[in-house]
């Protein structure tokens, strides 16, 4: 008798998505950081003005914001920083954070954007910290996503809630490519947050999942993520 | 912004290293290169400049200002022993709004000749992608490019009257631009006006009226500073964004205004003055007048913040090149060599710098010029804090890992649809006006995608699943969505009633996990639940520390599927007994061609004493759509094939 060839069923797989934001978690658990999460409709203080971005300032035009209908200066938050600045409000350093979440842009949709995608972003508050601690945070995080020998540089990076701002760049396939923001937390910030700057400092950071899993499965096209399409699991092999 | 390296060379009495060199400095301590291109005889740099530094680097002279930090050369600043014929000027300025318009300086010259530009100046236009129109709007915009501050340049013929008047607009007063388009401006708007009529809308665009032409002979230089925000608001209503606008914007200071007139009057008077050219007394209304500020740091604090020692030598040789005064706190520690001493520092910072306001903005100073790369890596030192992981991702990642177990695929779909209880004010489409207000809608609409693809799969069953946030009247909420479609009468025969099997799977999946079961919702074939973060209580949430997450997405790669439509044939075989599947399936495969992509066996039963086994082929091309003479011809052979073999039947 021939042997039955069941395929009644397929293999259960995480979205990609899923997969590298629990990668990503569990490396940062691993460095004492803890999940938190927020709303994804917030009001605009938290999304921009306690991130010390002022009112009518150029660089709200670097994130063009969906804004919510009826509900005055609230936004479909355009970043997982409202988190920090929730978190922030309600808990004494020490801190150490990471928010993953999806957020919201308002710009033309191509193979690299996307209205909706997903960030982490990590906080660390305590008595001296320093740039440094962000750079070997970020080392010993790229080491574990990307093995020991993996290349970064800090770059000068601007974001109005982080002083010194820095770009993380990646080596990936013989290019450098922008991987993080990320720098020292703006006093402004902890004046707004009520965390006494004289006595704590912190850094913060931030990468777009999308991205990282773009890199990681070879994966050409970031609406890919949010079709709800299976050939999108089935196209992954092992190889 | 455009930077062109023979321009940048100017500024230097030595010549400067290779453009793969200045690209480097660039951007490992300044700002991000987006390209580099050779154009004739220059090499064109297109650098992003950073949002707060674009008060004072948004020109030439701003980025060699930034190189002559990191390389030891000679700036040389622009030496001119003026020497002209002076007269009185014939119109007077009055600003009427002086917090818009926070400098006007303005001066004639009379008796200038418009010619085409020398050649210097057009390449230097061309190289940075500029048309050269004449001598004098030439050097106008050379000037805005070279030193960060836009000018204007009236006809003195065209202007009525004996004074330009600096003031809001007349509501519904129209303007023609010198690309000859109307404009209607309103009250918000600040305009330099005539007796008559507005000339130029501030700082954003002049207007056809008084600008110069081939028959100009006397004209009015303006170097104005206006203030952003309202210049940006004007920018924004007019939708009109120009090179000058986009730097007031940004906002520059006043204190720039001297140096830009003497630039511009000393450039005008090269390429299109003369013997007879007289030169007006220069008006300059500044009523406020900017103040230097002063940041007080300490090496300590430097230190501290950037996580390394730098010595005070080193620290004084940053702010020298910076052209930054400083003076010690602590005059007792003046020049101290001990370096143990912490050096108090008051810093004069120029006008250009308005980035630079607190100490931590100094501190960035001083890291990202000695350079990132010298930081050292350190770890935080562990500290116990209180918090856990927040309750709802700690839900949901045990939901997800157990769904995966048990076979489901997560899918995840678009937020924005048509229609919803939350509605966004500027949609990117009509279509995705509003957020979800239930996951059901969009995870519908994959799963009848992903049945009618499930013969790519080779499954019988497509079992997906979706957690996501909806958002409704009452506020965001996290649901999870869960489907099982049978696609073959066998698996729709095994699974039975798809509401109970879906009931009994998220049933069974509270039991596993130890979280309360509340039923969910089933329609359009879909089992909606609320993800209920309050049932998970604070023992599991310790224990879920995120460790455990698999190796198996390590060694995954994409692999391009085809989007041409793929067709699936099926062929039944009579064999005899004993005969491998896997044979039949190989000889199908063998004689399939480069289409076919899957045989996927899909149904076998023994009748009398036949046995018979059925299979699906599946066929795609990466090229292109396929016909079905082509597949009939494929099946064609498949079937011969296989009936080449001993007590192989087509049935």
């Amino acid at each position: 008798m021939t042997t039955r060839n069941e395929k009644l069923e397929h293999e259960g797989r995480m979205h990609p998505l899923s997969q590298v934001i629990e990668e990503l978690s569990s490396i940062f658990a691993s460095m004492g950081f803890v999940v938190q999460v927020g709303p994804h409709i917030e009001d605009e203080w938290h999304n921009f003005d306690a991130l010390n971005v002022p009112k009518n300032h150029p660089a709200r035009d670097m994130q063009d914001t969906l804004f919510v209908k009826g509900q005055l200066e609230t936004v479909l938050r355009t970043h997982t920083s409202n988190v920090q600045i929730r978190y922030m409000e309600n808990h004494k350093p020490p801190i150490k954070i990471i928010a993953p979440g999806l957020v919201f842009r308002q710009e033309a949709t191509d193979a690299t954007h996307e209205i909706q995608f997903h960030q982490i972003e990590g906080l660390c508050v305590d008595r001296g910290i320093s740039l440094a601690h962000l750079k070997g945070t970020i080392e010993n995080f790229l080491k574990q996503l990307f093995g020991n020998s993996v290349e970064f540089r800090f770059r000068p990076g601007y974001f109005p809630f982080v002083e010194p701002g820095v770009e993380v760049d990646l080596k990936f396939q013989g290019r450098w490519l922008e991987l993080m923001g990320a720098g020292m937390v703006h006093p402004q910030v902890f004046k707004n947050v009520g965390i006494d700057s004289s006595v704590y400092s912190g850094f913060a950071f931030g990468m777009g999942v999308d991205r990282l899993a773009m890199m990681r499965f070879n994966i050409p096209d970031v609406r890919l993520f949010y079709q709800g399409d299976m050939r999108l699991h089935n196209a992954l092999k092992q190889f | 912004m455009k930077i062109s390296h023979a321009w940048l060379q100017s500024y230097f009495k030595e010549e400067l290293p290779s453009p793969s060199e200045i690209e480097s400095l660039l951007s490992l301590h300044s700002f991000e290169i987006e390209s580099v291109e050779k154009v004739e005889n220059d090499t064109v740099y297109d650098i992003d400049v950073l949002p707060n530094r674009a008060h004072d680097c948004l020109s030439h002279e701003g980025i060699a200002r930034e190189l002559s930090l990191f390389l030891p050369l000679t700036f040389i600043t622009l030496n001119i022993q003026e020497d002209y014929k002076t007269c009185k000027p014939t119109l007077s300025v009055e600003v009427r709004d002086i917090e818009r318009c926070r400098r006007y300086m303005m001066q004639e010259l009379i008796n200038v000749k418009v010619a085409p530009s020398p050649i210097w100046l057009v390449q230097r236009l061309e190289a940075i992608g500029q048309r050269s129109i004449n001598n004098i709007v030439d050097i106008a915009n050379f000037v805005m490019f070279d030193t960060g501050n836009p000018v204007h340049v009236f006809d003195r013929e065209h202007i009525q009257g004996p004074s330009l008047l600096i003031e809001r607009s007349t509501p519904g007063t129209q303007l023609t631009t010198l690309d000859v388009h109307i404009i209607t401006l309103d009250e918000s708007m600040l305009v330099i006006s005539d007796q008559q009529k507005p000339l130029v809308i501030a700082g954003i665009k002049g207007g056809k009226d008084a600008g110069v032409t081939d028959a100009t002979s006397h004209i009015v230089l303006e170097v104005a500073n206006f203030e952003p925000v309202s210049t940006r608001a004007t920018s924004l209503a007019l939708g009109i964004r120009t090179e000058s606008s986009k730097r007031y914007e940004n906002d520059f200071t006043p204190e720039r205004a001297p140096q830009t007139l003497f630039k511009l009057r000393s450039l005008l008077m090269e390429v299109a003055g003369g013997e007879e050219t007289l030169v007006s007394e220069c008006i300059d209304v500044y009523p406020n007048p900017s103040n230097l500020r002063s940041v007080e740091i300490s090496l300590s604090g430097l230190a501290q913040h950037i996580g390394m020692k730098y010595t005070y030598a080193e620290v004084v040789n940053i702010f020298k090149k910076l052209q930054w005064e400083v003076k010690d706190a602590d005059t007792e520690n003046l020049e101290s060599e001990n370096e143990d001493a912490d050096n108090v520092m008051i810093i004069t910072i120029p006008h250009d710098r308005l980035d630079i306001v607190i100490s931590e903005d100094v501190y960035e100073e001083v890291a990202r010029i000695y350079g990132y790369e010298k930081i050292p890596s350190l770890l935080p030192t562990e500290v116990q804090q209180e918090d856990v992981h927040t309750a709802s991702s700690v839900l949901e990642s045990l939901v997800r890992r157990a769904l995966t177990a048990r076979g489901f695929c997560e899918i995840v779909s678009y937020t924005f649809l048509a229609e919803g209880d939350v509605y966004v004010q500027n949609p990117i489409a009509d279509d995705k006006g509003a957020l979800r207000n239930a996951l059901a809608l969009k995870f519908s609409e994959a799963r009848e995608k992903n049945v009618y693809h499930a013969p790519l799969f080779g499954t019988e069953v497509i079992r997906q699943f979706e957690i996501g946030t909806v958002y409704t009247e009452k506020g965001e909420e996290r649901h999870l969505a869960m489907s099982v479609d049978p696609v073959t009468k066998r698996a729709t025969k095994k699974l039975g009633d798809l509401s109970t099997l879906l009931d009994q799977e998220w049933n069974s999946l509270c039991t596993a996990l130890d979280i309360p079961y509340q039923t969910g919702v089933f329609s359009q074939n879909v089992y909606e639940c609320l993800l209920d973060e309050t049932t998970i209580s604070s023992d599991q949430r310790a224990l879920l520390n995120f460790q455990t997450h698999t190796q198996e997405s390590e060694n995954l790669s994409f692999k391009q599927f085809s989007v041409y439509p793929f067709m699936t044939r099926d062929i039944s075989l009579g064999i005899p007994f004993g005969t491998e599947i896997k044979a039949i399936e190989s000889v199908i495969r063998s004689h399939g061609g480069d289409s076919l992509i899957r045989v996927d066996c899909i149904d076998e039963f023994t009748r009398d004493d036949i046995f018979a086994v059925a299979f699906r082929v599946v066929f795609q091309s990466q090229h292109g759509s396929l016909t079905d003479q082509e597949i009939s011809f494929t099946m064609k052979n498949i079937e011969d094939a296989c009936r080449r073999n001993l007590g192989w039947n087509i049935r």
